[in-house]
Protein backbone atom coordinates (compact mmCIF):
# COMPACT_ATOMS: atom_id res chain seq x y z
CA UNK A 1 0.00 0.00 0.00
CA UNK A 2 1.19 3.49 -0.64
CA UNK A 3 0.60 6.71 1.13
CA UNK A 4 -1.54 9.48 -0.36
CA UNK A 5 1.56 11.60 -0.84
CA UNK A 6 3.31 8.81 -2.77
CA UNK A 7 0.31 8.42 -4.98
CA UNK A 8 0.16 12.14 -5.56
CA UNK A 9 3.82 12.07 -6.53
CA UNK A 10 3.16 9.38 -9.15
CA UNK A 11 0.21 11.32 -10.52
CA UNK A 12 2.25 14.50 -10.70
CA UNK A 13 4.92 12.66 -12.62
CA UNK A 14 2.32 11.20 -14.96
CA UNK A 15 0.74 14.62 -15.47
CA UNK A 16 3.96 15.80 -17.10
CA UNK A 17 3.81 12.84 -19.47
CA UNK A 18 0.11 13.25 -20.11
CA UNK A 19 0.68 16.80 -21.36
CA UNK A 20 2.02 15.27 -24.56
CA UNK A 21 -1.31 13.61 -25.40
CA UNK A 22 -2.11 16.05 -28.26
CA UNK A 23 1.22 15.29 -29.94
CA UNK A 24 0.55 11.55 -29.67
CA UNK A 25 -2.97 11.84 -31.08
CA UNK A 26 -1.65 14.01 -33.91
CA UNK A 27 1.01 11.39 -34.63
CA UNK A 28 -1.61 8.62 -34.83
CA UNK A 29 -3.83 10.75 -37.06
CA UNK A 30 -0.95 11.54 -39.44
CA UNK A 31 -0.09 7.86 -39.70
CA UNK A 32 -3.60 6.93 -40.74
CA UNK A 33 -5.03 5.47 -37.55
CA UNK A 34 -8.78 4.96 -37.78
CA UNK A 35 -9.10 5.95 -34.12
CA UNK A 36 -6.26 8.27 -33.16
CA UNK A 37 -7.96 9.27 -29.91
CA UNK A 38 -7.99 5.62 -28.79
CA UNK A 39 -4.34 5.24 -29.74
CA UNK A 40 -3.52 8.34 -27.72
CA UNK A 41 -5.51 7.04 -24.77
CA UNK A 42 -3.95 3.62 -24.87
CA UNK A 43 -0.48 5.10 -25.22
CA UNK A 44 -1.07 7.11 -22.08
CA UNK A 45 -2.52 4.09 -20.28
CA UNK A 46 0.64 2.13 -21.11
CA UNK A 47 2.74 5.06 -19.92
CA UNK A 48 0.90 4.99 -16.60
CA UNK A 49 1.41 1.25 -16.21
CA UNK A 50 5.10 1.62 -17.06
CA UNK A 51 5.72 5.00 -15.57
CA UNK A 52 9.14 4.05 -14.27
CA UNK A 53 10.26 3.44 -17.86
CA UNK A 54 9.10 6.81 -19.18
CA UNK A 55 11.78 9.48 -19.18
CA UNK A 56 9.80 12.35 -17.74
CA UNK A 57 12.30 14.97 -18.84
CA UNK A 58 11.76 14.05 -22.49
CA UNK A 59 8.90 11.57 -22.83
CA UNK A 60 7.90 12.23 -26.44
CA UNK A 61 10.23 9.67 -28.11
CA UNK A 62 8.99 6.99 -25.71
CA UNK A 63 5.35 7.94 -26.25
CA UNK A 64 5.60 8.10 -30.02
CA UNK A 65 7.45 4.79 -30.13
CA UNK A 66 4.57 3.25 -28.19
CA UNK A 67 1.95 4.89 -30.40
CA UNK A 68 3.87 3.72 -33.44
CA UNK A 69 3.47 0.11 -32.34
CA UNK A 70 -0.21 0.58 -31.68
CA UNK A 71 -0.84 2.15 -35.08
CA UNK A 72 1.18 -0.56 -36.73
CA UNK A 73 -0.75 -3.31 -34.97
CA UNK A 74 -4.02 -1.61 -35.86
CA UNK A 75 -2.97 -1.65 -39.50
CA UNK A 76 -2.01 -5.31 -39.30
CA UNK A 77 -5.29 -6.20 -37.66
CA UNK A 78 -7.19 -4.30 -40.34
CA UNK A 79 -5.25 -6.08 -43.04
CA UNK A 80 -6.06 -9.46 -41.55
CA UNK A 81 -9.74 -8.55 -41.24
CA UNK A 82 -9.89 -7.63 -44.90
CA UNK A 83 -7.73 -10.57 -45.97
CA UNK A 84 -5.26 -8.08 -47.29
CA UNK A 85 -1.55 -8.46 -47.79
CA UNK A 86 1.10 -8.24 -45.12
CA UNK A 87 2.07 -4.69 -44.22
CA UNK A 88 3.93 -2.92 -46.97
CA UNK A 89 5.77 0.34 -47.27
CA UNK A 90 2.38 2.03 -47.68
CA UNK A 91 1.31 1.08 -44.19
CA UNK A 92 0.78 3.76 -41.60
CA UNK A 93 0.81 6.81 -43.78
CA UNK A 94 -1.88 9.42 -44.12
CA UNK A 95 -1.72 11.56 -47.21
CA UNK A 96 -4.61 13.93 -46.56
CA UNK A 97 -4.23 17.13 -48.47
CA UNK A 98 -0.71 16.49 -49.67
CA UNK A 99 0.65 17.75 -52.95
CA UNK A 100 0.24 14.67 -55.19
CA UNK A 101 3.87 14.84 -56.28
CA UNK A 102 5.08 15.02 -52.72
CA UNK A 103 2.77 12.17 -51.75
CA UNK A 104 4.14 10.00 -54.55
CA UNK A 105 7.67 10.88 -53.54
CA UNK A 106 7.00 9.99 -49.90
CA UNK A 107 5.36 6.73 -50.93
CA UNK A 108 8.41 5.83 -52.98
CA UNK A 109 10.43 5.64 -49.75
CA UNK A 110 10.59 2.51 -47.67
CA UNK A 111 8.51 2.53 -44.51
CA UNK A 112 11.61 3.02 -42.37
CA UNK A 113 12.95 5.85 -44.49
CA UNK A 114 9.63 7.65 -44.64
CA UNK A 115 9.20 7.28 -40.90
CA UNK A 116 12.62 8.87 -40.40
CA UNK A 117 11.61 11.86 -42.52
CA UNK A 118 8.18 12.26 -40.96
CA UNK A 119 9.36 11.95 -37.37
CA UNK A 120 11.59 14.94 -37.97
CA UNK A 121 9.43 16.96 -40.35
CA UNK A 122 5.93 16.33 -39.02
CA UNK A 123 6.40 15.16 -35.47
CA UNK A 124 9.08 17.70 -34.78
CA UNK A 125 11.53 15.32 -33.15
CA UNK A 126 15.21 16.04 -33.21
CA UNK A 127 17.34 13.36 -34.89
CA UNK A 128 18.47 12.19 -31.46
CA UNK A 129 14.88 11.92 -30.25
CA UNK A 130 13.81 10.15 -33.43
CA UNK A 131 16.66 7.67 -33.00
CA UNK A 132 15.46 6.89 -29.47
CA UNK A 133 11.92 6.53 -30.78
CA UNK A 134 13.03 4.00 -33.37
CA UNK A 135 15.36 2.20 -30.99
CA UNK A 136 18.44 2.76 -33.12
CA UNK A 137 21.59 4.71 -32.58
CA UNK A 138 21.85 8.36 -33.52
CA UNK A 139 24.44 7.46 -36.14
CA UNK A 140 22.19 4.85 -37.70
CA UNK A 141 19.34 7.33 -37.76
CA UNK A 142 21.48 9.97 -39.40
CA UNK A 143 22.41 7.52 -42.14
CA UNK A 144 18.78 6.53 -42.63
CA UNK A 145 17.64 10.14 -42.79
CA UNK A 146 20.42 11.05 -45.16
CA UNK A 147 19.40 8.28 -47.54
CA UNK A 148 15.74 9.15 -47.24
CA UNK A 149 16.34 12.80 -48.09
CA UNK A 150 18.48 11.85 -51.03
CA UNK A 151 15.83 9.48 -52.35
CA UNK A 152 13.08 11.98 -51.71
CA UNK A 153 14.90 14.63 -53.65
CA UNK A 154 15.49 12.24 -56.52
CA UNK A 155 11.84 11.21 -56.54
CA UNK A 156 10.70 14.81 -56.61
CA UNK A 157 13.07 15.62 -59.42
CA UNK A 158 11.59 12.77 -61.39
CA UNK A 159 8.12 14.22 -60.97
CA UNK A 160 9.31 17.44 -62.56
CA UNK A 161 9.11 19.59 -59.50
CA UNK A 162 11.60 22.37 -59.61
CA UNK A 163 14.06 21.27 -57.00
CA UNK A 164 17.31 22.79 -57.99
CA UNK A 165 17.22 24.77 -54.78
CA UNK A 166 16.76 21.71 -52.62
CA UNK A 167 20.07 21.22 -50.97
CA UNK A 168 20.71 18.31 -48.65
CA UNK A 169 21.90 19.58 -45.33
CA UNK A 170 23.13 17.60 -42.39
CA UNK A 171 20.71 15.60 -40.27
CA UNK B 1 12.79 26.78 -48.79
CA UNK B 2 16.27 25.45 -49.13
CA UNK B 3 15.86 22.03 -47.62
CA UNK B 4 13.71 19.15 -48.67
CA UNK B 5 12.59 18.61 -45.09
CA UNK B 6 11.11 22.10 -45.12
CA UNK B 7 8.92 21.11 -48.02
CA UNK B 8 7.69 18.10 -46.08
CA UNK B 9 7.19 20.20 -42.95
CA UNK B 10 5.07 22.66 -44.87
CA UNK B 11 2.82 19.80 -45.96
CA UNK B 12 2.14 18.57 -42.42
CA UNK B 13 -1.54 17.55 -42.59
CA UNK B 14 -2.27 17.60 -38.84
CA UNK B 15 -1.33 20.09 -36.17
CA UNK B 16 -1.68 19.02 -32.53
CA UNK B 17 -4.57 20.57 -30.69
CA UNK B 18 -3.84 22.10 -27.34
CA UNK B 19 -6.92 20.80 -25.60
CA UNK B 20 -6.38 18.68 -22.54
CA UNK B 21 -8.48 15.72 -21.50
CA UNK B 22 -8.90 15.67 -17.72
CA UNK B 23 -11.51 12.93 -17.85
CA UNK B 24 -9.12 10.61 -19.64
CA UNK B 25 -6.41 11.47 -17.14
CA UNK B 26 -8.70 10.55 -14.25
CA UNK B 27 -9.72 7.29 -15.89
CA UNK B 28 -6.13 6.27 -16.47
CA UNK B 29 -4.78 7.04 -13.01
CA UNK B 30 -7.76 5.22 -11.53
CA UNK B 31 -6.29 2.04 -12.96
CA UNK B 32 -3.38 0.02 -11.59
CA UNK B 33 -0.14 1.83 -12.18
CA UNK B 34 3.48 0.80 -12.38
CA UNK B 35 4.24 -1.34 -9.32
CA UNK B 36 7.79 -0.01 -9.41
CA UNK B 37 6.42 3.43 -8.63
CA UNK B 38 5.30 3.42 -5.04
CA UNK B 39 1.92 5.05 -4.93
CA UNK B 40 0.82 4.02 -8.38
CA UNK B 41 -0.71 0.71 -7.48
CA UNK B 42 -4.19 1.64 -6.33
CA UNK B 43 -7.39 1.52 -8.25
CA UNK B 44 -9.64 4.41 -7.44
CA UNK B 45 -12.29 3.33 -9.85
CA UNK B 46 -12.63 1.03 -12.76
CA UNK B 47 -12.32 2.33 -16.26
CA UNK B 48 -12.53 0.92 -19.67
CA UNK B 49 -11.06 2.16 -22.88
CA UNK B 50 -12.18 1.53 -26.40
CA UNK B 51 -12.27 -2.10 -27.40
CA UNK B 52 -9.83 -1.44 -30.16
CA UNK B 53 -7.24 -0.38 -27.64
CA UNK B 54 -7.73 -3.51 -25.56
CA UNK B 55 -7.25 -5.60 -28.65
CA UNK B 56 -4.08 -3.74 -29.43
CA UNK B 57 -2.60 -4.65 -26.08
CA UNK B 58 -3.45 -8.29 -26.65
CA UNK B 59 -1.25 -8.38 -29.70
CA UNK B 60 1.71 -6.65 -28.11
CA UNK B 61 5.35 -6.80 -29.04
CA UNK B 62 6.54 -10.08 -30.42
CA UNK B 63 3.25 -11.18 -31.90
CA UNK B 64 4.43 -10.45 -35.39
CA UNK B 65 7.60 -12.48 -35.52
CA UNK B 66 6.22 -14.60 -38.30
CA UNK B 67 5.44 -11.65 -40.55
CA UNK B 68 8.12 -12.58 -43.08
CA UNK B 69 9.49 -16.11 -43.33
CA UNK B 70 11.46 -16.04 -46.54
CA UNK B 71 14.53 -18.16 -46.82
CA UNK B 72 17.70 -16.13 -46.26
CA UNK B 73 18.83 -16.09 -49.89
CA UNK B 74 15.43 -14.79 -51.00
CA UNK B 75 15.45 -12.25 -48.22
CA UNK B 76 18.84 -10.91 -49.24
CA UNK B 77 17.95 -11.04 -52.94
CA UNK B 78 14.86 -8.94 -52.37
CA UNK B 79 17.06 -6.75 -50.18
CA UNK B 80 14.73 -4.36 -48.36
CA UNK B 81 17.69 -2.03 -47.97
CA UNK B 82 17.95 -1.44 -51.71
CA UNK B 83 17.03 2.08 -52.66
CA UNK B 84 16.11 1.59 -56.30
CA UNK B 85 19.12 3.34 -57.74
CA UNK B 86 21.04 0.67 -59.71
CA UNK B 87 24.17 2.79 -59.68
CA UNK B 88 23.84 3.71 -56.03
CA UNK B 89 25.82 2.55 -53.08
CA UNK B 90 22.85 0.75 -51.54
CA UNK B 91 22.24 -1.37 -54.61
CA UNK B 92 24.08 -4.32 -53.11
CA UNK B 93 23.48 -7.71 -54.70
CA UNK B 94 23.96 -10.81 -52.63
CA UNK B 95 26.22 -13.63 -53.78
CA UNK B 96 23.89 -16.58 -53.06
CA UNK B 97 26.68 -19.09 -52.47
CA UNK B 98 28.08 -16.91 -49.69
CA UNK B 99 24.91 -16.98 -47.59
CA UNK B 100 25.21 -18.97 -44.38
CA UNK B 101 24.36 -18.98 -40.72
CA UNK B 102 27.40 -17.68 -38.88
CA UNK B 103 26.33 -17.40 -35.28
CA UNK B 104 23.53 -17.37 -32.79
CA UNK B 105 22.59 -16.11 -29.36
CA UNK B 106 20.01 -17.31 -26.88
CA UNK B 107 17.63 -14.59 -25.72
CA UNK B 108 15.85 -15.65 -22.53
CA UNK B 109 12.15 -15.90 -23.23
CA UNK B 110 12.57 -15.82 -26.99
CA UNK B 111 14.93 -18.69 -27.74
CA UNK B 112 17.86 -18.94 -30.09
CA UNK B 113 18.26 -16.06 -32.53
CA UNK B 114 20.41 -16.86 -35.55
CA UNK B 115 22.64 -14.49 -37.48
CA UNK B 116 22.61 -15.06 -41.24
CA UNK B 117 25.29 -13.47 -43.35
CA UNK B 118 26.21 -13.06 -46.98
CA UNK B 119 28.62 -11.13 -49.17
CA UNK B 120 27.66 -8.87 -52.05
CA UNK B 121 29.05 -8.41 -55.53
CA UNK B 122 29.68 -4.77 -54.72
CA UNK B 123 31.91 -5.54 -51.73
CA UNK B 124 29.29 -5.01 -49.07
CA UNK B 125 27.63 -7.52 -46.81
CA UNK B 126 24.20 -8.85 -45.94
CA UNK B 127 22.91 -9.53 -42.45
CA UNK B 128 19.70 -10.59 -40.79
CA UNK B 129 18.54 -12.08 -37.50
CA UNK B 130 16.10 -14.95 -37.57
CA UNK B 131 13.73 -15.76 -34.74
CA UNK B 132 13.09 -19.38 -33.70
CA UNK B 133 9.79 -19.39 -35.61
CA UNK B 134 11.50 -18.36 -38.84
CA UNK B 135 10.54 -14.67 -38.83
CA UNK B 136 13.15 -12.02 -39.50
CA UNK B 137 13.78 -9.25 -37.01
CA UNK B 138 13.28 -5.80 -38.46
CA UNK B 139 10.67 -6.88 -40.98
CA UNK B 140 7.24 -5.23 -40.68
CA UNK B 141 5.62 -5.79 -37.34
CA UNK B 142 8.55 -7.68 -35.84
CA UNK B 143 10.23 -6.50 -32.68
CA UNK B 144 10.38 -3.02 -31.26
CA UNK B 145 12.82 -1.48 -33.65
CA UNK B 146 16.14 -1.86 -35.29
CA UNK B 147 17.70 -2.20 -38.64
CA UNK B 148 15.83 -3.70 -41.57
CA UNK B 149 17.53 -6.88 -42.75
CA UNK B 150 19.22 -6.78 -46.08
CA UNK B 151 22.51 -5.95 -47.74
CA UNK B 152 24.58 -2.96 -46.84
CA UNK B 153 27.62 -1.13 -48.11
CA UNK B 154 30.55 -1.25 -45.74
CA UNK B 155 31.14 1.71 -43.51
CA UNK B 156 34.23 2.49 -45.52
CA UNK B 157 32.17 2.57 -48.71
CA UNK B 158 29.67 4.91 -47.07
CA UNK B 159 32.46 7.17 -45.91
CA UNK B 160 33.85 7.34 -49.41
CA UNK B 161 30.65 9.18 -50.36
CA UNK B 162 29.84 10.98 -47.16
CA UNK B 163 31.82 11.04 -43.92
CA UNK B 164 29.35 9.38 -41.58
CA UNK B 165 31.26 6.86 -39.54
CA UNK B 166 34.34 6.79 -37.40
CA UNK B 167 36.09 3.71 -38.74
CA UNK B 168 36.81 1.78 -35.58
CA UNK B 169 37.08 -1.79 -36.80
CA UNK B 170 33.40 -2.61 -36.31
CA UNK B 171 30.67 -2.69 -38.93
CA UNK B 172 27.34 -3.79 -37.54
CA UNK B 173 23.61 -3.42 -37.33
CA UNK B 174 21.30 -3.55 -34.34
CA UNK B 175 17.89 -5.03 -33.66
CA UNK B 176 15.93 -5.38 -30.50
CA UNK B 177 13.52 -7.81 -28.90
CA UNK B 178 11.03 -6.50 -26.40
CA UNK B 179 9.70 -9.19 -24.07
CA UNK B 180 8.58 -6.93 -21.27
CA UNK B 181 4.90 -7.59 -21.91
CA UNK B 182 5.52 -11.25 -21.13
CA UNK B 183 7.64 -10.58 -18.07
CA UNK B 184 10.96 -10.71 -19.88
CA UNK B 185 13.51 -8.07 -20.74
CA UNK B 186 14.35 -5.69 -23.52
CA UNK B 187 17.28 -7.04 -25.53
CA UNK B 188 19.51 -5.23 -27.97
CA UNK B 189 21.20 -7.51 -30.46
CA UNK B 190 24.21 -6.34 -32.38
CA UNK B 191 25.41 -8.33 -35.37
CA UNK B 192 28.03 -7.73 -37.98
CA UNK B 193 31.69 -7.78 -38.77
CA UNK B 194 34.96 -6.99 -37.09
CA UNK B 195 37.27 -5.32 -39.57
CA UNK B 196 40.14 -4.70 -37.19
CA UNK B 197 43.88 -4.93 -37.36
CA UNK B 198 43.91 -8.75 -37.43
CA UNK B 199 41.37 -11.57 -37.53
CA UNK B 200 39.34 -11.53 -34.35
CA UNK B 201 38.49 -14.42 -32.03
CA UNK B 202 36.20 -12.79 -29.48
CA UNK B 203 34.04 -9.71 -29.10
CA UNK B 204 33.48 -8.39 -25.60
CA UNK B 205 31.21 -5.69 -24.24
CA UNK B 206 33.36 -4.10 -21.55
CA UNK B 207 30.34 -2.57 -19.81
CA UNK B 208 28.35 -5.76 -19.21
CA UNK B 209 31.24 -8.20 -19.51
CA UNK B 210 29.39 -10.19 -22.16
CA UNK B 211 31.75 -12.12 -24.41
CA UNK B 212 30.93 -13.94 -27.64
CA UNK B 213 33.02 -15.90 -30.13
CA UNK B 214 33.81 -14.57 -33.58
CA UNK B 215 33.20 -16.77 -36.63
CA UNK B 216 35.69 -16.86 -39.46
CA UNK B 217 37.80 -14.11 -37.94
CA UNK B 218 35.21 -11.40 -38.38
CA UNK B 219 31.54 -12.26 -37.79
CA UNK B 220 29.77 -11.89 -34.48
CA UNK B 221 26.40 -11.51 -32.81
CA UNK B 222 25.92 -10.34 -29.24
CA UNK B 223 22.77 -9.81 -27.15
CA UNK B 224 22.72 -7.24 -24.38
CA UNK B 225 19.88 -6.71 -21.96
CA UNK B 226 18.77 -3.10 -21.74
CA UNK B 227 17.23 -2.23 -18.38
CA UNK B 228 16.15 1.20 -19.60
CA UNK B 229 15.29 1.18 -23.31
CA UNK B 230 14.31 4.83 -23.22
CA UNK B 231 17.91 5.85 -22.56
CA UNK B 232 21.09 5.15 -24.44
CA UNK B 233 22.44 1.76 -23.38
CA UNK B 234 26.09 2.11 -22.44
CA UNK B 235 28.02 -0.29 -24.65
CA UNK B 236 31.74 -0.60 -25.27
CA UNK B 237 32.60 -3.30 -27.78
CA UNK B 238 36.15 -4.47 -28.24
CA UNK B 239 37.54 -7.37 -30.24
CA UNK B 240 40.53 -9.56 -29.40
CA UNK B 241 42.47 -11.98 -31.53
CA UNK B 242 43.26 -15.55 -30.47
CA UNK B 243 46.34 -14.34 -28.59
CA UNK B 244 44.29 -11.87 -26.58
CA UNK B 245 45.55 -8.79 -28.39
CA UNK B 246 43.17 -5.91 -29.02
CA UNK B 247 42.22 -5.69 -32.69
CA UNK B 248 39.28 -3.25 -32.61
CA UNK B 249 37.64 -0.88 -30.15
CA UNK B 250 34.39 0.84 -31.02
CA UNK B 251 35.35 3.82 -28.86
CA UNK B 252 38.55 4.48 -30.75
CA UNK B 253 39.38 4.99 -34.41
CA UNK B 254 41.26 2.09 -35.87
CA UNK B 255 44.10 4.43 -36.77
CA UNK B 256 44.71 4.98 -33.04
CA UNK B 257 45.20 1.28 -32.41
CA UNK B 258 48.01 0.79 -34.86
Amino acid sequence: MSTPSERQSAEDRFAQVFGHLPAVVAYARRRGSTDPEAVGGETMAIAWRRLADVPVADPRPWLIATARHLVWEEWRRRSRTHAGPEPTADAGFRETGLDPDLERALRSLSYEEREAVLLVAWDDLTPAQAARCLGITAVAFRVRLHRARRRLRTALERTGIESSDLEMGHA
Amino acid sequence: MNDILDRVRAANPVQPTSTGNPELFDRIVAGPGDPRMRGAGHSRRRWTIAAVAVALVAVGAGAGWAAVKEDPVSLFRSNPQMDGDPSGLWHQQVIPSSVRQVGSVVVPGAGRVRFWYGQTRQGGWCGALRMPDGGWLGTPGVGAGGIVPGCFPTRRQVNDQDQVYVLNGFDYGEDDIDLRDSGGGFWRITFGRVTGLRPAARVVDLVSGTSVPVTGGSLFVIALRDADPSAQLPVHLVAYDSAGRLVADDHRPLSKLR
